[in-house]
């Protein structure tokens, strides 16, 4: 059992989005997908802010190191922790301020181990 | 009695006594009388106050007397008592010679004497017969007679003495030649050999002159010279001197080369000319020179197939002396090249000559310690030339500078070549970097895919194993699926690597990091579930300074080498720390590696087994090598085939 958390996921790639959701979902997450960074911004409600933002950096229109910059940007929605998923290895070049960087490709367990360190909260049983 | 009045008889009395005079000039002329009567004596001692007269009183004691040659004496005068007269002067002819004059008192009576005396073969009596009474008469005749005999006697002494000299001249000379040490040898006319000294006999190899002398000299000339000795012989005979190197045959078959000076030599008024000359043996230096010749070819053959040529500039005269192969590098035609330096950079391309100007004058105050330089020549056609020239300036005790002297070569064949090498490397260059760019991109559009996968999977497995009733098979199926969804992650890992890891390009980003830590993630991480067990020996952490993802790589890599080849046997993963430096041992008891294999290995692309059996791209230990390289750390492996391989790092703890 592990406590649910609402989690927003950003990622382009519709499979890889619908598969982190699912693979959420399975062991009890709430997941809000978002295959725009734009979209999420906009959709963010810092009366109801999620637990944490799954954030993918390589991204059409709005980047990752774009919407981590305009969410830390705005009173409420910016202590929000940001978990970056990312295929880039160059990284130092492009630095990223987020909670924790995991390199893709990652499995579960690592994904999991992630959301535990940073979502808040208590796991439970 | 006597008439002394002047007329010819007083006359020829003075001339006579002046001409004996004269040959007496240096001592007092000495004649001795014998059997002469005193009227007679009286008379020649008062005629010739300058003569010492002696008498003596018989031929055996006037003989014994001149015998002993005390004295010099200039005539005997044989007074008329003296028996057999003419033996007695043939005597005294035989003698010294002394000549004798016979005083007849009365001529008439002896005329068959008379007529004996004046043949007699010894010449030396004029025989003056005088009456006695003819005083006058006496004294001149006797004057002449002395004065004559005198003159004779002077000639003969001058002939013999001339004769011996002559001899003892020709003694020297026969001496000089037969020792001097070159060749001296006379020809007749028609090439006969009419002598020849030792040294010339030992160059023709003949034991005696016999073997030579005699004969005809052309056969001794070998045969390529003959013709040329022949005309050289031919213009001497006609009264050249002449001068001459050929090469002779000895009697033995020896080759030599001589070097003759020749002569007319005799009397051309009476047809006597023969060739006289003096050789010498000029073997060794022809060879000498025939070396330096055969060096000097091949010397320039080497420069000419080396497309170089040498040079000598004279500072003071300001004049270069070019060898031929020069003309070739400056492209043009035998004998164009200046001796000006100044024509000479003339000849460069412009944008060279402020450099070669430079380069000559910092050569020459001895700013640089040699002159070497590449630089461009026009050619009259137009074309460029890469010429590398390299020269060594030569000083008097003063330091100043006298000449250099150097080399020059056409590089323009090695130019080119490096200029389409360095192009090749550009082309490689640029190739390499849209390789490595095409699998970084390539490699990471596989993450994204890979990841969806590798999540896919674990939810169904994770769905599968908390869903009672489930079948285990299909279970088992999906895990499948997670393990090659990790070895496709494994081989997209590596591609990337082989365009970070090369030289230079590996970037480090170094933090303190504990050694032990990296090791049991990994460990954790790799043992299987079925397979090599593996134990980890450490002891307490051991921090570093290195790149904790780079860190992971290495032992990765080394345990992952260590489960495929390691035959399922245990594996020891041990870390080992001092002050300065930490030992990471990663042991297996699998196939091992031969010797020859172990170099080979840490090679991109090798493998030490082949690829039929195990697969992987043969990246893993070149990717280690570049890591431990890159933090100045070392690797080494100890293997024995069928016994297992150790990988042995050592890292210092800051790299």
């Amino acid at each position: 059992m592990t406590v649910t958390r609402k989690i927003v996921v950003i990622d382009d790639d519709e499979d890889l989005l619908q598969a982190v959701c699912d693979v959420l979902g399975d062991v009890g997450h709430q997941t809000v997908p978002f295959s725009g960074a734009e979209e999420a911004l906009a959709s963010l409600d810092r009366d109801n802010p999620p637990d944490l933002i799954l954030l993918d950096l390589m991204m059409p229109g709005m980047s990752g190191w774009d919407f981590r910059e305009a969410q830390r940007s705005q009173p409420g929605l910016s202590s929000i922790p940001v978990v970056v998923m990312t295929a880039s290895r160059n990284l130092s070049d492009n630095p990223i301020d987020a909670n924790e960087v995991l390199l893709k490709p990652l499995n579960l367990d690592r994904l999991l181990c992630a959301i535990s360190r940073h979502g808040g909260g208590a796991v439970s049983g | 009695m006597l008439g002394r009045g002047p007329g010819v008889s007083h006359f020829m009395k003075r001339q006579a006594i002046l001409l004996a005079r004269r040959g007496a000039s240096s001592a007092m002329e000495s004649v001795i009388c014998i059997a002469v009567d005193v009227p007679t004596a009286a008379l020649l001692r008062e005629g010739h106050p300058e003569v010492a007269f002696t008498d003596e009183s018989s031929p055996a004691r006037l003989l014994a007397r001149l015998r002993e040659r005390k004295e010099t004496v200039n005539v005997v005068v044989l007074g008329t008592g003296v028996e057999e007269p003419l033996r007695l002067s043939e005597e005294l002819h035989a003698l010294d010679p002394i000549p004798a004059v016979l005083i007849l008192s009365e001529p008439a009576r002896h005329l068959g004497l008379l007529r004996q005396w004046r043949l007699s073969p010894v010449g030396s009596g004029e025989v003056r017969c005088r009456s006695i009474t003819e005083e006058e008469a006496l004294t001149a005749e006797l004057a002449q007679a002395i004065a004559g005999a005198k003159l004779r006697r002077r000639n003969e002494l001058v002939q013999r003495k001339a004769e011996e000299a002559a001899t003892r001249s020709e003694t020297r000379l026969r001496t000089l030649i037969h020792n001097e040490p070159e060749c001296v040898k006379l020809v007749s006319p028609d090439g006969t050999l009419l002598e020849m000294n030792a040294a010339g006999l030992a160059i023709v190899e003949a034991d005696s002159a016999q073997a030579v002398v005699g004969k005809k000299v052309f056969p001794l000339i070998a045969p390529e010279h003959r013709e040329a000795f022949q005309n050289m012989h031919a213009r001497v005979i006609q009264g050249h001197h002449e001068s001459l190197e050929f090469e002779t045959v000895g009697l033995r078959g020896t080759r030599r080369w001589l070097e003759t000076c020749a002569v007319p030599f005799g009397d051309e008024a009476e047809g006597e000319v023969v060739h006289l000359a003096v050789t010498r043996d000029v073997t060794a230096r022809k060879q000498a020179e025939q070396e330096i010749l055969e060096r000097d070819q091949r010397l320039r053959l080497a420069l000419e197939a080396a497309h170089m040529g040498t040079w000598n500039w004279d500072i003071r005269s300001d004049k270069i002396t070019w060898s031929d192969e020069m003309e070739t590098l400056f492209g043009v035609q035998r004998g164009e090249l200046s001796d000006s330096c100044e024509d000479y950079l003339r000849m460069l391309s412009p944008e060279d000559r402020a450099e070669t100007e430079r380069a000559l004058t910092e050569a020459l105050d001895g700013t640089r310690p040699s002159y070497s330089l590449e630089h461009r020549v026009l050619w009259p056609d137009g074309s460029l030339h890469w010429i590398e020239c390299r020269g060594q300036v030569f000083r008097d005790e003063q330091g100043k500078p006298l000449r250099m002297a150097g080399i020059s070569a056409d590089i323009s064949e090695r130019k080119r070549m490096e200029e389409e090498r360095s192009h090749l490397v550009d082309e490689l260059r640029q190739a390499v970097k849209v390789r490595d760019e095409f699998l970084s991109i390539a490699s990471h559009e596989f993450r994204t895919p890979l990841t969806t996968l590798t999540l896919q999977v674990d939810g169904l497995i994770h769905l599968l194993s908390s869903t009672s009733g489930m079948s285990e098979r299909l279970l088992s199926r999906a895990r499948t699926i997670r393990r090659q969804a990790d070895r496709l992650e494994s081989l997209v890992s590596g591609l990337l690597d082989v365009s970070r890891v090369d030289p230079g390009q590996l970037q480090l980003q170094p933090e303190n990091v504990d050694l032990a830590r990296v090791a049991k993630d990994v460990v954790e991480r790799l043992t299987p579930e079925r397979g090599s067990p593996i134990s980890l020996q450490v002891n307490g952490p051991v921090v570093g300074y290195w790149d904790p993802l780079r860190l992971d790589q290495v032992l990765t890599n080394l345990l992952s080498n260590a489960l495929k080849y390691g035959q399922g046997k245990p594996i020891d993963v041990s870390v080992q720390a001092s002050a300065t430096e930490v030992i990471l041992a990663v042991r297996d008891q699998g196939f091992g590696i031969a010797p020859a294999d172990r170099a080979r290995i840490f090679e991109r692309f090798e493998r030490a087994v082949s690829e039929r059996h195990f697969g992987g791209l043969g990246l893993g230990l070149w990717i280690v090598q570049q890591i431990v390289d890159a933090v100045h750390g070392t690797i080494v492996c100890d293997s024995r085939p069928g016994a297992g391989s150790t990988f042995t790092v050592v890292l210092p703890r800051s790299a």
